[in-house]
């Protein structure tokens, strides 16, 4: 659907940059302007990526921690409920912290998830 | 400066001046640069016993969220011993160590002339030629090795720093700490990272001062000389290799070296050359990985204070630096 989210949020980033920004003098309140550009930037860059990333993530962790792959579309078929899988994947990543925090850290299985994971982290 | 704040801080003056006559603070907006603290230049102007009196000032005050929680007294008073050493570092000049008359812990500080440029080294805002910046970059080994070559002892640097057992195990720990009290998630990389640097971490040596930031950004230039090392708020005592460390993260090259002129080996070479030290290259790339160990710290705390509403700076996250890690550690992922 047009304007897509991305486009939105690149408008609204040019609304701060092109009218916002030439408008202050102050160098701490122009420096706040760009910070929240280029988040902006980011985020127009990343939504989308955002919830098969964290799928893809679920995913490893729960082979990683040795455990069954979770229904992730529990209310509607075909559909992840982001905030739940959100906390779900908080679980998950407290679960690997811990093991690793208590010696696993060299085990193969937890190396190849973190040499993996490099590539979802953003 | 406005209003409340203004009144504040001239009774903050008054408190110290005793009663002169024509006392006068002239403010400007707050300064950009530095993201862990409030910055602001002012002028002070006062009549005592007939004569006028004018001193530049600078205020730093810890702003409602910051990336670093230090202390303000401790850095105050570091400062004020290093003031007759032979060190380039700020005069220190009235302490509300506990904000109660500021509204937040601060500092002031004589204010000193010079420029800014956080990547002069890359040619900055003055475009200095390429020899000039050699020797900027130079003179920043020199500037470090200052710091390193101080009497922390005869100072009393050690009334207001610990002295560490194990350097290395006290960075860890600390920084560790930070991210355990600050992140608003699980970390596995970082608690990775955190057992890889205990399984790595080089044996305690020499303790010296370790300035903790050493960088141009932190520095004021009068044109290609350094003048004046500021932001002294992560001073400690350590492993001077730590300074090295920081200095040579790959991260921060663009900071620090200049490609193809002078490079991490060039910094190392000239660094040991004069100093007559041997900078262990396993105990440098530990410093190097806790240095963005540390970064990441300072990013979680820069986050949560964003999503607790405490900045108005937007903070992404500390994926990338996990990142780097994660490759400056490769080799034991396989």
């Amino acid at each position: 659907m047009r304007p897509t989210l991305s486009e939105q949020i690149i408008g609204a980033r040019r609304v701060l940059v092109e009218l916002a920004a030439p408008e202050v003098s102050d160098s701490y309140t122009q420096e706040q302007i760009a910070f929240a550009a280029s988040a902006l930037e980011h985020a127009a860059a990343r939504w989308s990526e955002v919830l098969p990333d964290l799928v893809t993530d679920i995913r490893a962790l729960e082979e990683v921690l040795g455990m069954e792959p979770a229904v992730l579309e529990e209310a509607v078929p075909g559909v992840v409920d982001y905030e739940a899988a959100d906390e779900y994947h908080r679980s998950l990543r407290a679960q690997l912290t811990d093991e690793i925090m208590s010696g696993s850290e060299q085990s193969p299985a937890v190396r190849a998830y973190l040499a993996d994971s490099t590539e979802r982290l953003r | 400066m406005t209003g409340d704040f203004d009144a504040a801080l001239e009774g903050f003056i008054r408190a110290r001046l005793g009663e002169v006559d024509g006392l006068r603070v002239e403010g400007e907006a707050r300064a950009i640069g530095g993201q862990s603290r409030e910055n602001w230049p002012f002028d002070l102007h006062w009549q005592d016993g007939g004569q006028s009196h004018h001193r530049q000032l600078f205020l730093r005050r810890d702003p409602v969220g910051s990336v670093l929680e230090t202390d303000r007294r401790v850095e105050f008073e570091v400062l004020r011993r290093l003031h007759d050493q032979p060190v380039r570092a700020p005069e220190v000049v009235w302490l509300d160590a506990d904000g109660s008359e500021l509204g937040r812990p601060a500092m002031v500080m004589t204010r000193y002339d010079g420029h800014n440029d956080h990547f002069i080294l890359q040619g900055g805002d003055g475009r200095p030629d390429e020899d000039s910046r050699a020797g900027i970059a130079s003179q920043m080994v020199d500037l470090m090795i200052e710091i390193h070559a101080l009497d922390w002892k005869g100072a009393g640097l050690d009334e207001v720093l610990a002295v560490p057992a194990d350097p290395a195990e006290a960075a860890i720990d600390e920084w560790a700490a930070v991210i355990e009290r600050q992140s608003l998630e699980p970390q596995p990389v970082l608690a990775y990272i955190e057992q890889w640097m205990r399984r790595n971490r080089p044996d305690p040596g020499e303790i010296t001062v370790v300035h903790g930031d050493i960088k141009p950004g932190n520095v004021l230039f009068d044109g290609d000389q350094v003048q004046v090392l500021l932001d002294w708020e992560t001073v400690h005592l350590g492993d001077l290799a730590e300074d090295v460390g920081w200095v040579t993260n790959p991260l921060r090259r663009v900071e620090h070296q200049i490609p193809g002129r002078w490079e991490a080996a060039d910094l190392v070479s000239a660094y040991e050359a004069r100093t007559g030290r041997t900078i262990d290259r396993d105990a440098l790339r530990f410093w190097q990985v806790l240095a963005n160990y540390k970064l990441a710290a300072i990013v979680i705390t820069g986050v949560r204070s964003f999503c607790d509403d405490r900045t108005l700076r937007v903070w992404l996250g500390a994926g990338q630096l996990t990142k780097l890690l994660l490759a400056q550690t490769a080799e034991e992922l396989g």
